[in-house]
């Protein structure tokens, strides 16, 4: 049977990927459990940003569409031309815990620090408008809409300390009982995970307001059912080299949102009276792989110290001292279905979010101490959905570090 | 074995990818936003059934286009109308209540009073069916015809405010030319080439005038001290320019301003009385202000540094060594009779008059028509409506030849013969257009009437198209088909099963009811005493204390309605408008199965003297007809030609009068605040002028052959072509009992031409 300790991070490196929108992407070791009676503490940052959509052509684009706005009757004032961003700051506390050799539980609690979206708006002058003696400048026309009762949509800050919906999973790496995997070198798993309705949609009368569940993150599903394979080059290169790979479906779950009402912003978000009080959205499902290749950078000494109560050979079964991983993912994307009284308004919102996928790329280091006595391992990870392109998806960029330490209490 | 787990990986993955592909939904599409429907019945269950079916259409047409859009653009002007009508300055009318009372106490005024019985229980139907507030559906199938009134009323009050010209005129020695340049019958009279200010027309203003001629504007700006309500915000200080100027500190009487504020030299809004604010916020009760700073918030300046003139596509602007400007001031006892009220003190540099001097580089191109556009501004800038902006006077548009214009093209001997077309330079949009064609000028003597309407979509009516057919019983009428939008009882055009066919475009109108029933009060015998005891706004705004506004007549959608319900042929639809009262300026084309082609133009009648209609079809005040007959007099201008005709067999029209050219009479004991034509002052008018001339030139050359293929093609052609507030373009074949549309994109002539057999669906119906 092949035991592994913690080289990379195991079973809840999925949940890294809550940084926001990003796929669930697997971290080393797709395969890896916790040993029986373990447990594994960690606690991650996530800083995330977003700035651009991958567009139904597959070009980049600004994450919302520009909105031409009209004079009634008097022809076209121009266009807000918006490059909204967004920067999302999270804590990821992790708790995982090895039952058996080959399967581990574990549970995750992800509180969003902050959130702050600027609309960034800008404007495109439209017709001469012979009142004025010119076309409307942005001022001009921030001015128009603030006596309509419509301000200008300013930066929104918020989520300050909100926890976003807790992840429940489980990973059973069942190759350990099939003799030809083990002679293989190759693990098997399935892993099954779910969320717990924690998280806050956001404010609907709010613009440029985010929430915190699944979907706003669009990082998993509130199921996800992943099975995995790694390869593990043991005899041949010393264990320096992991290949694996996970294919995975998630399940979103249809949500029922609140209308906006127009009471901050009258003009621009005033749908209830027809749209109906609520509408429901179905997301659509998230299916894909993603491949990862684990390489030993440095593997290090290993000392005969406390943790492995000089044991040496176990002390050089412990992590590298400093590892690194690649990761592709490619994720599809299903049609997310927006349902309320008015059909038209659901259809400006699903042409954002037809079918397409996204490419994302992981790059990261793992520095673990523990062959030199050390009982945690350090990580970064640098996750980016916007070097490859994709389809009718948005774009992020995810920088996160954490630490984890590993506990066996018997 | 080895392979086993490798052999695993392939599989699993086709698997998961077919299970995906099962659970995959279908890719959303973008719905259609055209609907069509047949409706049957009583007025009652075909409104109930069109509620029911489009409910949540309806109230997306009233949130987005009337709570989103024109009801706080109209709460925007309710500081334009509330000085001068005082009863829009009551609590029942706080600034987010008073264009919502203002059109549902208008719609009211239309339902109780105007609209037929049969035409309300539909409206009834639409509300219960859609499960909303009847008084919505009230609003929303009145407020065109309460807004069109109200806006003009606006734009009014606004034009009389802006800078205008007092004379325009050419150097050049066309006094001694040998040629009648303004075509008055007589040669080279003293001062020819010169006029006392400009008289907008569709026509050409002066022939021949020398290539190297230097055209001299005068232009001159109202003391009004910004109406009854200036802005306080005016007499301080505006970026760089001071405004405040002479004005002495402070400008507002003491008894305006709360007692914390007195001692501070720049006032802010909080501090002012409540009373002060009468005009409500931002604008202050005139009578607050120390006398001379009233002045100062229209203190009658035009800017020289705003003057822009255009010339066929270049423009040239103040400062570009083109334009040159004389203020020339006023001196006190010199004044020329009319220029400035002497109630002021006039301290100003800049008040006066602004001559201006133009001669374009190299001169005017020889033998060619052209069209020079106007622009100017004066130097009260204004806060409110938003955005701060000067008071621009209207562009003007003037086109005159050079001289061997007429040896080279035949034309141009007589002003009628000289387009004043202006420019398709995109600065501009086209207005609404329609016309209509039968025998010679079609390829198999069919009658066809073509219409493409705009006005207002604001980037969503075009959401909310609809295709109405209705079945009414017997007793109400004729089954017909609306092209119109969910939620209406009307169209701007539609036919009967008898084929008469109608389109509708607005033509903006002072001649309306609500201007009509504020001078009723003007002229009643004790308010005209009233006034000569108080001969500025204060007395005016007494004598209108209780005036609101209210639209009277059949509005102009239900009358298209009622034409279909009620006639049959062009003859009859004649006789019914004849006999109506309408709320505003329209201008109506129709067509028959027979061949029938008539336009009329109507407006309200404010004026009219004449006792009102008779029992025969006879031009009226606020009634002109004409038709492509070349044999009848009324139907050829003062030149002898056709009103609106290319041939024998076409007509058409757009939103200006061709006939109904004195659509609103001056009254000069008025003076400034006198009623105008709308040539005067809408800025329509060059739009729609524009358009006719472009449409005439489609049809000239087309004529024999315009079929619906080349009406679509009319409709589509650019320079028609209203790309931001197009509404819906269709074509009748009143013969066939057909009709073509395109709907639900703007413009709507990028949509496909659907086709509707009437005549078929109504036997279907029959059966």
């Amino acid at each position: 049977m092949t035991r592994r300790i913690a080289t990379g991070p195991p079973l809840f490196a999925i949940l890294a990927a809550l940084a926001l929108f990003p796929s669930p992407v697997r971290a080393a070791g797709f395969t890896e459990t916790l040993p029986k009676g373990a447990f594994l503490v960690d606690g991650a940052y996530m800083n995330a940003w977003l700035d651009s959509r991958w567009d139904d052509n597959g070009n980049p684009a600004p994450l919302v569409d520009s909105l031409e706005r009209y004079e009634p009757g008097g022809g076209k004032q121009g266009t807000i031309t918006a490059y909204p961003t967004a920067d999302f700051n999270l804590f990821i506390p992790r708790l995982q815990y090895g039952i058996l050799d080959n399967f581990s539980v574990g549970i995750a609690i992800p509180v969003v620090l902050s959130t702050t979206v600027d609309p960034n708006l800008g404007w495109t002058g439209g017709d001469h408008q012979p009142q004025l003696g010119r076309p409307y400048s942005e001022q001009d026309f921030w001015e128009w809409a603030e006596e309509m009762g419509q301000g200008r949509p300013g930066v929104w800050k918020g989520n300050k300390g909100v926890m976003a919906d807790m992840v429940m999973g489980w990973r059973l790496r069942w190759s350990d009982w099939i003799k030809a995997f083990e002679r293989a070198g190759v693990g098997a798993s399935l892993s099954f995970f779910w969320s717990i309705p924690t998280g806050k949609h956001a404010d609907p009368e709010e613009i440029a307001a985010v929430g915190t569940t699944l979907w706003d993150l669009h990082a998993q599903g509130d199921l996800s059912f992943h099975l995995a394979f790694d390869k593990q080059f043991d005899r041949e290169l010393d264990g320096r080299l992991t290949l694996g790979l996970d294919v995975f479906y998630d399940v979103f779950f249809e949500h029922e949102r609140q209308s906006p009402k127009g009471l901050k912003h009258p003009l621009l978000l005033n749908h209830a009276p027809y749209i109906g009080d609520t509408y429901r959205v179905d997301p659509g499902d998230f299916a894909g792989f993603s491949f990862r290749v684990d390489g030993v950078a440095y593997k290090g000494p290993a000392w005969d110290t406390w943790l492995t109560k000089g044991d040496m050979a176990m002390a050089h079964k412990l992590p590298p001292i400093i590892s690194l991983h690649v990761t592709y993912s490619f994720v599809h994307l299903q049609q997310s279905d927006w349902t309320s009284d008015y059909t038209p308004w659901d259809w400006d919102h699903e042409k954002l979010w037809r079918p397409g996928y996204k490419n994302i790329l992981e790059f990261g280091a793992t520095f673990s101490f523990l062959r030199l006595g050390a009982p945690f391992q350090l990580y970064v990870t640098y996750r980016t959905a916007t070097l490859i392109p994709g389809k009718n998806t948005r774009a992020a960029d995810v920088l996160g570090a954490g630490i984890r330490i590993p506990l066996k209490f018997w | 074995m080895k392979t086993a787990p490798y052999r695993t990986f392939p599989i699993l993955l086709v698997i998961i990818g077919v299970l995906a592909s099962q659970w995959a939904c279908e890719e959303a599409r973008e719905p259609t936003y055209t609907h069509t429907a047949i409706l049957e019945g009583s007025a009652y269950h075909r409104g109930y059934e069109h509620g029911q079916l489009y409910g949540p259409d309806i109230r997306s047409l009233y949130t987005r286009l009337l709570t989103n859009s024109i009801l706080p653009f109209l709460n925007r002007e309710q500081i334009s109308i509330a000085p001068i009508l005082k009863v829009y300055n009551g609590p029942a009318y706080v600034s987010d209540e008073f264009s919502l009372r203002m059109l549902l106490e208008s719609g009211r005024n239309l339902f109780d009073h105007h609209i037929p019985k049969d035409i309300r229980w539909e409206m009834r139907g639409i509300a219960d069916g859609a499960g909303i507030d009847l008084d919505d559906i009230i609003v929303l199938n009145t407020f065109v015809d309460t807004m069109m009134a109200f806006r003009a009323v606006v734009i009014f009050i606004k034009h009389i405010q802006t800078p205008y010209v007092t004379a325009f005129g050419f150097s050049g020695g066309m006094d001694g030319d040998q040629v009648d340049n303004d075509d008055d019958g007589e040669t080279d009279e003293e001062g020819e080439g010169s006029f006392d200010g400009l008289s907008p027309s569709p026509f050409a203003t002066l022939l021949e005038v020398p290539p190297d001629a230097t055209v001299r504007i005068v232009f001159e700006d109202a003391v009004l001290g910004g109406l009854a309500c200036p802005d306080p915000r005016n007499i301080e200080p505006i970026g760089s320019m001071e405004v405040r100027a002479d004005c002495v500190e402070p400008a507002l009487k003491g008894e305006c301003v709360i007692e914390a504020c007195l001692d501070r030299d720049l006032l802010t809004p909080e501090c002012m009385d409540l009373v002060a604010q009468e005009c409500m916020y931002p604008r202050l009760r005139g009578d607050c202000f120390i006398p001379d700073c009233i002045e100062m918030a229209d203190p009658g300046c035009v800017d020289p540094d705003s003057i822009r003139i255009r010339v066929g596509d270049v423009q040239y602007e103040a400062g570009d060594g083109t334009i040159l400007t004389n203020h020339i001031p006023w001196e006190g006892e010199g004044l020329a009779p009319g220029q400035a009220p002497d109630t002021n003190p006039h301290t100003l540099d800049c008040q006066g008059q602004v001559e201006v001097l133009f001669t374009p580089p190299g001169g005017f191109e020889a033998a060619s028509a052209i069209s020079m556009l106007l622009q100017v501004g004066d130097l009260s800038p204004i806060y409110s409506p938003a955005p701060f902006h000067a008071r621009y006077m209207r562009d003007e548009q003037v086109t005159f030849t050079t001289q061997g214009y007429a040896a080279a093209t035949g034309e141009g001997k007589h002003l009628q013969e000289v387009n004043n077309r202006g420019m398709d330079d995109g600065t501009t949009q086209p207005t609404s257009i329609s016309f209509g064609v039968r025998g010679s000028a079609t390829p198999g003597g069919n009658p066809l009437l073509a219409h493409h309407f705009a006005l207002l979509d604001s980037d969503m009516v075009h959401e909310h198209s609809a295709l109405l057919v209705h079945v009414p019983e017997t007793s109400e009428g004729r089954p017909h088909v609306l092209v119109t939008w969910t939620g209406l009882v009307w169209g701007f055009s539609g036919m009967n099963d008898q084929g008469l066919a109608y389109a509708v475009n607005t033509s903006d109108s002072l001649d309306s009811p609500l201007v009509g029933g504020i001078l009723k009060d003007i002229l009643e015998p004790e308010n005209l005493l009233k006034l000569l005891e108080n001969t500025d706004l204060v007395g005016l705004t007494k004598v209108l204390e209780n005036r609101r506004l209210l639209a009277t007549g059949l509005p102009a959608g239900i009358a298209g309605r009622q034409l279909l319900l009620k006639t049959s042929n062009v003859d009859e639809a004649l006789a019914f408008l004849h006999g109506s009262e309408t709320t505003f300026g329209w201008n109506f084309l129709l067509a028959d199965a027979e061949g029938g082609l008539a336009a009329v133009e109507m407006d309200s009648a404010t004026q009219d003297e004449s006792g009102g209609p008779g029992d025969t079809v006879e031009e009226r005040d606020g009634f002109f007809y004409y038709t492509p007959d070349a044999g009848e007099p009324g139907n050829l201008d003062g030149s002898g030609q056709p009103w609106a005709s290319e041939g024998a067999d076409d007509l058409r029209m757009a939103s200006h009068f061709r006939k109904n050219v004195e659509d609103m009479e001056t009254l000069d004991f008025m003076g400034i605040f006198s009623p105008l034509p709308q040539r005067l002052w809408t800025g329509m008018y060059y739009r729609s002028v524009r358009a006719w001339y472009n449409l005439g030139e489609a049809i000239r050359i087309r004529l024999g052959t315009i079929d619906v293929g080349q009406a679509i093609e009319i409709l589509r052609i650019p320079e028609l072509v209203d790309t931001r507030d197009s509404m819906n373009a269709a074509i009748f074949e009143p013969a066939a009992g057909r009709l073509h549309w395109a709907m639900g994109e703007v413009p709507a002539t990028d949509a496909d031409f659907e086709v509707f057999d009437l005549a078929g669906a109504l036997k279907e119906v029959a059966r």
